[in-house]
């Protein structure tokens, strides 16, 4: 089953960025990465898969339109996108609990079990406004965690993290993957991190997707997943690869 | 419809976390004060010769209506739009399971339920301090109705400060704005007749209208009229832009 199906999904700034006819499958039970350098239009396709942005093309989600279904789709997906959306004047706990009042069932047991998960139980009373780049971080996972969503999109999930940090989210997400099979669609420009979480990765190359393929294959044939891109980059090019 | 009032008082904890609207409410309460302050020097100073009895009820509601509220509001919708979008928290409202109409519905009624409870506590301030003072329940039910009936044209003025701050690209502007424009049209309701009755803000003591009035019908329903017309006229050219952005 399909979670999320684009087909020719375009959205162009006025810089002449953004993304151009993206049709991309992610299947149930996926953690398909999203590869692609600054500007490359990953951001662009999530916001465009979350209604964040108007965009052309059909976007569907669990099977439902986008624009028809949205509160439906919505109340079984989360999301974290470019800097995690942090209300300073409150805690950490306010700022998830904000967030899970409007899913029902999510009580305060389970909006401190989701605090824990990344590590700041310990913090839940302090103002997010003064939590560090890494903190803010892990309380945007929070945030995208605590619905006990079917579908998460993570954009640049491991930014500001420190290695142990980097580990730990990627420890998390395999988890959700594989004991409650959340289908997981993440963006990154560092090959290795989705070497490291994906089974699928699909190449954003100024803002055309320019290849699809799994983690398995495309290490089968590349030694890393640095190399695959960069031989799909150049294939794009019309580069000769040795 | 469960959505859209939790999303309300979510919007409205975000308010009440703020401490500025409780330091003006706090403020407004020293005017009050300050007021009656006044009242019991004249007292003194003339040696009881002249002796105000206030209501200070009713004296406050022009304070309240045309002043306090408004900046209340300006503030409130300022905190919910242009600040979110400068902060770039608005898109956590735009990822929740509610519609982009439902996420702008539930922001305006958060500013209107403050503007609201604000105007409540004034009312409770002065009734306070009318009772210590010694000047009784004066009035007291005439009050209650006038401030609950002038807590109706609240939902105009948050509708004009939506639409400028869909318009403005940063909260500092959208305040100014809203603060220039309220004092414009203000001007235009005192000093331009008949064309300064046509706008909303000649109705923000709306209790005029209904207490002791002797208003023709036609004339009260050419009031609504202009006071909905406008709240539905902001709000929708309001909610045209807001579903028309990308954030």
């Amino acid at each position: 089953m399909n979670v999320i199906e684009t087909k020719n999904l375009t959205k162009v700034y006025k810089n002449n960025r953004g993304a151009r006819n993206v049709s991309l499958t992610v299947e149930k039970g996926d953690i398909m990465g999203l590869l692609g350098p600054n500007g490359s239009g990953k951001t662009t396709v999530m916001k465009a898969i979350l209604n964040l942005v108007h965009s052309e093309g059909k976007v569907k989600i669990f099977g439902m339109d986008l624009h028809e279904d949205f509160e439906k789709i919505m109340s079984r997906t989360g999301a974290l996108i470019e800097a995690p959306a942090i209300y300073k004047d409150m805690t950490a706990y306010q700022n998830v609990k904000m967030h899970a009042a409007m899913y029902p069932g999510t009580d305060k047991e389970r909006i401190e079990h989701i605090l824990d998960v990344v590590h700041l139980l310990p913090y839940k009373n302090d103002k997010a406004g003064k939590f560090s780049l890494g903190m803010k971080q892990r309380l945007g996972l929070a945030i995208a965690f605590v619905s006990d969503p079917e579908l998460i999109i993570l954009d640049e999930p491991v930014n500001g993290l420190d290695i142990e940090g980097v580990v730990e989210i990627r420890e998390i997400i395999k988890k959700l993957n594989q004991e409650k099979g959340v289908t997981f669609l993440i963006s990154s420009h560092m090959a290795s991190e989705i070497e490291k979480t994906c089974n699928k990765v699909a190449v954003m190359y100024e803002s055309e997707l320019i290849a699809r393929s799994t983690t398995e294959d495309a290490l089968r044939l590349h030694p890393s997943m640095e190399d695959y891109f960069l031989s799909v980059v150049k294939e794009k090019r019309g580069e000769v690869i040795l | 419809m469960s959505a859209l009032i939790i999303n309300t008082k979510s919007e409205l904890k975000k308010l009440l976390n703020k401490k500025k609207y409780l330091v003006i409410t706090i403020l407004s309460a020293l005017v009050c004060l300050m007021r009656l302050g006044g009242n019991m020097l004249i007292a003194k100073v003339s040696r009881g010769e002249m002796v105000i009895k206030s209501n200070l009820i009713m004296e406050m509601i022009g304070f309240v209506t045309d002043i306090v509220v408004p900046l209340v509001v300006f503030m409130a919708v300022t905190d919910l739009f242009a600040s979110e979008i400068q902060e770039d928290t608005l898109k956590a409202s735009l990822m929740r399971p509610l519609t982009r109409f439902k996420v702008m519905l539930s922001k305006s009624l958060a500013a209107f339920f403050l503007g609201c409870a604000v105007m409540a506590a004034m009312f409770i301030i002065c009734l306070i301090v009318q009772i210590v003072s010694g000047n009784g329940l004066a009035s007291a039910g005439q009050g209650a109705a006038a401030y609950l009936i002038d807590m109706l044209p609240v939902m105009a003025l948050v509708s004009m400060a939506v639409l400028i701050n869909m318009l403005s690209k940063s909260p500092t502007l959208s305040m100014l704005l809203c603060i220039v424009v309220y004092i414009l049209f203000k001007y235009l309701n005192l000093y331009v007749s008949p064309v300064g009755q046509m706008i909303f803000t000649a109705y923000s003591q709306w209790h005029r209208i209904w207490i002791g009035s002797l208003l023709p019908l036609g004339a009260m329903l050419s009031k609504i009229g202009i006071l909905f017309g406008s709240v539905l006229i902001l709000y929708t050219l309001s909610y045209i832009i807001f579903d028309g952005k990308d954030y």
